[in-house]
C-alpha cells in the first residue's frame, strides 16, 4: 500500500500497517488473520515497560555522518543514546566522533509558554557549534501536548540556513510500537536526503542498524556483479543519495527496514525484497535465487548455492546431531522471532514458543508479497505457538517456566536475564548479517553448542531463585493479562 | 544560549524510578507512555557500569502505558487498572507511582486515583516526577522524599542508628560498594546504618530510618534539602560530609562522625584500619615507587559528590599535582556554593574548580590552558596526566595522552558490581585500579 510521503508526519505503524502489541495463538493463525486484514490486537491489565519510539528514531538519525539532532523534549528523553554513541568511539569505527544530539531541554515553564523561540535559537546556536550538512528536528510527548508548531520552525530553518532541514514527527505517546521510530527516522531521511537516480547503477540497498559482517554478504552480491549500498548507522549523504539508483533494496527486518525500501520503491521503483530475509541457509537460498532471478543471474544463483552448500554442509550435519531433540523458546522483534524459529530447525533444535515484540501484517512494500512470517507460514509450512508481548517480561518469564526450553535466544529487551534466573542458559539472537547464509547459521550452531556445554552459571541461579511475585502471579496462565477480545485491526 | 548536548544524567523520572527500584519491598509505577521507563533506564544501565534494575526496576518497570488518546481522554482509568494487577501480582509492600510528563501537563488526578488504594494492606502514594521539572538526581531526591513522607514515620531516637543520604544509585556508580563500605565503617565504631540501597536492605531497615539519630548526607549537592525537610518532619538533625576516599578522609570521616554522636574509641578503630591499609600499600610500592608512573598531573570529571573526593584523593594519599575537577552536573546557585565551599574547605591550592556540563567544552578548556609545546621548546606541559572521568573523557585523554580510569557516570567500558572507591577499602581498590591501568598494556 501507499505511503503517505508528502505529509510532514509519519503514520504510526499501528494506523499504517495495522500492527499490534497484543496476541496469542499460532504463527499460521496470526498469519493468515493478517494476510486477511483481520487480525485484531489486544490490551492487557498489567504493563511493564517496553521502549520508546523516539529514542529508537534518534539512535538512526543520530549516526548518519554529519547529520546534527536537534531534539526538542526534556533532556531525559535522548539520555540513553549516549551509551550508542560511546560506542562508536570506542570501536574507532572509521575514526567518527560522537552522535551530535542536541536537547531543548523543556523545562516546566516552556510547558505553559510553549518553546517554539527555544527550538529556533537551539537549532541556530548547534548550527553554529557543529557546521552540521544535515540538521533532523525531533518533537516529543511534551512538544506534541503542549503544542508546539515545530513543523513551521521547521520550515523556517529551511528558508534560513544553508543545509537541509528535516523534521521526524516522534512522539512516544504516538505509537506503543517503538519500530515507528524506525519509520520517522525513515521518513524524515526520505523527505530530506532521497534523491531522483542520476543513472541507475549495478547496486542493491542493505538497510539495517549496522554493516557488521559485511564481510559475509559483499563476496555473494559481488558474484551477481552488484556492490552493496549500506544504509545503516554510520552512512554518509551520498550513501543515502545513491540509494535511489540501486536495482534493488532488502533490510535487516521488517521492523527497522520496511519504511525507507518502501519509500525508495515508490518513489523510485527501486524493488523491495521482503518475503524473504537471507538469514540461515534456507532463507540465504530463497533470498539469494530471489534477487538473482530479478537480476537475470539465475545460473549464478545457482553455482553459488552448490558452493555454499558444499562448503558448510559437513559441519551443519555434525552439529545438527548434537542439537538434535534441544528446544529452545525465542524471544524477538517482529521479523526475527520468525526468523530464528526457522534457523533454529535448521540446526535441529525444537522451538517451542516464539514471542514477538510486535507484529506487522503486512509492510510498505508496493506489491503484495507476503510478510517474512506469512511467508514461512505459507510456503514451507512452518508454525510455532507464538505470543506477541511488547517486551512484557514478566509474561514471557510464565512462558519460560511453563516451557522449560534448554535456552532462551534474544537480546536487548531483558527476557534473557529472565531466563538465566529460572536456570535455561540465554544465547543472543544475533541480528542482521551476524546470521546471515550458511555460515551465518553454522556460527550460530556452535554458539549454542558451547553454551550447553557448560550450563554451571545458570544452573546455580536457577537454583537460589526465590520468586518476587506473588503466589497468585505464579498461579497465573501468561496469556492471562488480556483484557479484551480485540475488535479490529486497529487498536 | 547554551544549550545541553551529551548530558550525564537523564530526567526526574528516570532518577525516581531508578530509586525506588533500588530499595527493599518497593515497585515503582510509571503513569506515563509505555516507552519512558525502557528509553530512560537505557541511559542509567549503560552509564552505570551495567547495574540491572532488578525485578520490578529497568525494562520491566511497571506502567500505565499511555497512548494518545489516554492523554485526550485521561489516563486514570489506565492507571487504576494497572496499579491494582500490579498490587495483586508483585510480592512488594509499597508501590510508588511516579508521574510522566505527559500525564502532568494532562493534570490528572493522581492523588486521589492512589487514595482509593488506601487501606489495601500495601503502602501506595504517588512521587510528581515529571522529567521537564527536573534531572536524574531530583529525581532521587523526590523519591526518598516520598518514602519518608509516606511511609517512614518519625519514632523515637535510637542514638546508634544513622542514616545515608546523597548516593544516587546509578549515577554515583560505585553506589552499592561505597555505601557497603560506609556502613562497615559506622559498625566499627558501634553503630547501625540505613544505607536504602544495598543488597542487605530489607522493610526493617526503611522503617529503622525513622529513629536514626542522624542523616549523614555524603554529598554537598544531593539529599541536603531532603535532610534538612527530615530534620523538621522526622526531628532528625544531619551532617554534611564530602564521600571518605581513602585512610586520611576516612578516618577525618569517623572522627567527626563520631565526635558528633559523642561516640568514643574512634581513635583505636582508625589506627587497626591504616595499618592494614598502608600494610596493602607497602606491599604495591615495589611496583609503584620503582617506576615512572609516580608522578601524574590530576584530571578529575566528575558529579557534585565524586569530584572532591577523588581531586583529594590524588593529591592526598597519591600526592599528584590534581589541576582541574570539572563538576559536570547541571547544579542549582546553592547546590553550586556548597561544591565551591567544600573545595575551599580541602585546600586544594593549584586546582581549578570548573563547573562545566559540556564534555567538549572540557576538552577545550584544557587545550586552551595548555596549548601544544613545540617540540624543540622546554616548559610547562600538562603531562604525564591521569585522568578520573567517564568514558566521555576517552578524547580528552587521546588529546592529552593522558590515562583514563572511568570513573564518573557514565562508565561504558567496565562492570561495576560490588566494588567501592569509599573508605579504606575502596581506597585501596582506587590504587589497584589507577595502577593497573599503567600495567594493563604489558
Amino acid at each position: 500500500m501507499a505511503l503517505n510521503l508528502s505529509t510532514p508526519e509519519v503514520e504510526s505503524r499501528e494506523q499504517r500497517l495495522g500492527s499490534i502489541t497484543g496476541y496469542f495463538g499460532t504463527q499460521k493463525d496470526m498469519a493468515a488473520k493478517g494476510c486477511a486484514g483481520c487480525l485484531g490486537n489486544r490490551k492487557r491489565c498489567f504493563t511493564t515497560s517496553s521502549s520508546c519510539a523516539h529514542t529508537h528514531a534518534l539512535s538512526l538519525l543520530g549516526p548518519i555522518e554529519g547529520a546534527l539532532v536537534v531534539d526538542h523534549a526534556p533532556t531525559g528523553c535522548g539520555a540513553g543514546i549516549i551509551n550508542f554513541s560511546i560506542g562508536r568511539i570506542y570501536a574507532k569505527e572509521k575514526g567518527l566522533g560522537h552522535y551530535k544530539i542536541v536537547s531543548t531541554d523543556l523545562r516546566e515553564q516552556d510547558t505553559v509558554f510553549g518553546a517554539t523561540d527555544k527550538l529556533r535559537a537551539t537549532i541556530r546556536a548547534a548550527y553554529e557549534r557543529h557546521k552540521p550538512e544535515i540538521i533532523f528536528v525531533t518533537t516529543s510527548c511534551v512538544s506534541s501536548i503542549i503544542g508546539d508548531d515545530v513543523w513551521s520552525v521547521v520550515q523556517e530553518m529551511r528558508e534560513e540556513l544553508p543545509v537541509p532541514v528535516g523534521f521526524a514527527a516522534v512522539e512516544g505517546i504516538k505509537s506503543k510500537i517503538w519500530a515507528s521510530g524506525f519509520d520517522a527516522y525513515c521518513h524524515a531521511v526520505s523527505d530530506a536526503i532521497l534523491t531522483e537516480p542520476r543513472k541507475k547503477t549495478d547496486s542493491v540497498n542493505y538497510i539495517a542498524f549496522n554493516e557488521f559482517g559485511r564481510e559475509l554478504l559483499d563476496p555473494l552480491i559481488e558474484r551477481l556483479g552488484y556492490k552493496v549500498v549500506y544504509l545503516t548507522g554510520n552512512s554518509t549523504m551520498e550513501d543515502y543519495r545513491a540509494a535511489s539508483q540501486s536495482a534493488l533494496s532488502f533490510g535487516q527486518c521488517g521492523a527497522q527496514s520496511s519504511y525507507l525500501a518502501g519509500a525508495l520503491e515508490q518513489k523510485f521503483g527501486v524493488k523491495y525484497f521482503q518475503s524473504h530475509l537471507p538469514f540461515g541457509g534456507i532463507g540465504f537460498e530463497r533470498f539469494y535465487r530471489d534477487i538473482a532471478k530479478f537480476l537475470g543471474k539465475e545460473d549464478v544463483a545457482e553455482t553459488v548455492i552448490a558452493e555454499e552448500r558444499a562448503k558448510y554442509g559437513p559441519e551443519l550435519a555434525r552439529l545438527r546431531e548434537v542439537l538434535a531433540g534441544k528446544t529452545a523458546l525465542i524471544a524477538l522483534g517482529a521479523s526475527y522471532a520468525y526468523e530464528y524459529s526457522r534457523i533454529l530447525r535448521e540446526l535441529g533444535i525444537t522451538p517451542k514458543h516464539a514471542v514477538a515484540y510486535h507484529y506487522d501484517p503486512r509492510l510498505d512494500n508496493q506489491s503484495d508479497d507476503l510478510v517474512a512470517a506469512a511467508a514461512d507460514a505459507l510456503e514451507l509450512d512452518d508454525d510455532i505457538d507464538t505470543t506477541v508481548n511488547d517486551a512484557q517480561e514478566l509474561e514471557t518469564y510464565l512462558l519460560v517456566k511453563r516451557e522449560k526450553p534448554d535456552l532462551i535466544l534474544s537480546r536487548a529487551h531483558g527476557a534473557s536475564a529472565w531466563g538465566a534466573l529460572c536456570g535455561v542458559p540465554a544465547v543472543e539472537g544475533r541480528i542482521s548479517l551476524h546470521i546471515f547464509g550458511y555460515p551465518g547459521l553454522v556460527a550460530l550452531g556452535r554458539v549454542i553448542e558451547e553454551e550447553l556445554a557448560n550450563r554451571n552459571f545458570v544452573r546455580k541461579l536457577g537454583a537460589v531463585f526465590r520468586s518476587p511475585f506473588t503466589e497468585e502471579f505464579e498461579r497465573r496462565d501468561p496469556h492471562s493479562f488480556f483484557e479484551d477480545e480485540g475488535d479490529g485491526a486497529i487498536g | 544560549m547554551s544549550i545541553i548536548e551529551r548530558q550525564r544524567f537523564s530526567c526526574m523520572l528516570g532518577g525516581a524510578a531508578d530509586a525506588v527500584a533500588a530499595m527493599p519491598g518497593a515497585v515503582p509505577i510509571i503513569h506515563g507512555a509505555a516507552g519512558c521507563g525502557g528509553n530512560l533506564f537505557m541511559a542509567s544501565y549503560g552509564g552505570s557500569g551495567y547495574c540491572g534494575g532488578g525485578r520490578f526496576g529497568g525494562n520491566g518497570v511497571p506502567t500505565s502505558a499511555l497512548t494518545e488518546n489516554d492523554i485526550v481522554f485521561g489516563g486514570i482509568e489506565r492507571l487504576e487498572t494497572r496499579l491494582r494487577s500490579a498490587i495483586e501480582l508483585l510480592d512488594a509492600e509499597i508501590f510508588v507511582v511516579l508521574t510522566a510528563c505527559m500525564t502532568e501537563i494532562i493534570g490528572d488526578d493522581v492523588d486521589g486515583a492512589v487514595g482509593r488504594f488506601q487501606g489495601c494492606g500495601k503502602t501506595v502514594f504517588a512521587v510528581s516526577a515529571p522529567g521537564f521539572a527536573g534531572n536524574s538526581y531530583a529525581g532521587y531526591e523526590a523519591a526518598l522524599g516520598g518514602l519518608f513522607k509516606r511511609y517512614i514515620k518519625p519514632s523515637p531516637a535510637d542514638c546508634r542508628h544513622v542514616n545515608l543520604l546523597g548516593a544516587v544509585p546509578f549515577h554515583d556508580p560505585f553506589f552499592r560498594g561505597d555505601l557497603e563500605e560506609i556502613r562497615r565503617l559506622l559498625e566499627s565504631i558501634g553503630l547501625t546504618a540505613t544505607t536504602f540501597f544495598t543488597a542487605d536492605q530489607t522493610l526493617d531497615d526503611l522503617k529503622k530510618a525513622g529513629s536514626a539519630s542522624l542523616n549523614i548526607v555524603l554529598s554537598p549537592a544531593y539529599g541536603v534539602a531532603l535532610a534538612a525537610e527530615l530534620a523538621e518532619s522526622h526531628g532528625i538533625p544531619y551532617i554534611v560530609s564530602e564521600l571518605p576516599v581513602g585512610a586520611e578522609a576516612s578516618a577525618e570521616f569517623l572522627r567527626k562522625v563520631a565526635e558528633r554522636l559523642g561516640i568514643e574509641g574512634a581513635e583505636a578503630v582508625i589506627a587497626r584500619e591504616a595499618d592494614r591499609y598502608y600494610n596493602y600499600v607497602d606491599r604495591a610500592l615495589d611496583l609503584i615507587a620503582d617506576t615512572d608512573f609516580m608522578q601524574q598531573y590530576g584530571i578529575v570529571v566528575a558529579n557534585a559528590n565524586a569530584a572532591l573526593p577523588y581531586a583529594r584523593y590524588m593529591r592526598r594519599e597519591l600526592g599528584w599535582l590534581p589541576r582541574y575537577a570539572f563538576v559536570t552536573d547541571s547544579l542549582n546557585e546553592r547546590q553550586r556554593e556548597a561544591v565551591e565551599a567544600a573545595f575551599a574547605e580541602a585546600g586544594m591550592e593549584g586546582l581549578a574548580l570548573v563547573f562545566e556540563t559540556g564534555t567538549t567544552a572540557v576538552r577545550k578548556r584544557v587545550a586552551l590552558d595548555n596549548p601544544p609545546l613545540l617540540p624543540e621548546r622546554y616548559g610547562d606541559r600538562l603531562s604525564p596526566a591521569y585522568i578520573l572521568g567517564s568514558s566521555m573523557e576517552k578524547e580528552l585523554a587521546a588529546q592529552l595522552g593522558a590515562k583514563l580510569l572511568t570513573a564518573s557516570f557514565p562508565i561504558t567500558n567496565r562492570l561495576v558490581v560490588n566494588r567501592g572507591y569509599a573508605g579504606y577499602n575502596g581506597g585501596l581498590n582506587l590504587l589497584e585500579d589507577i595502577i593497573t591501568q599503567f600495567v594493563s598494556v604489558r
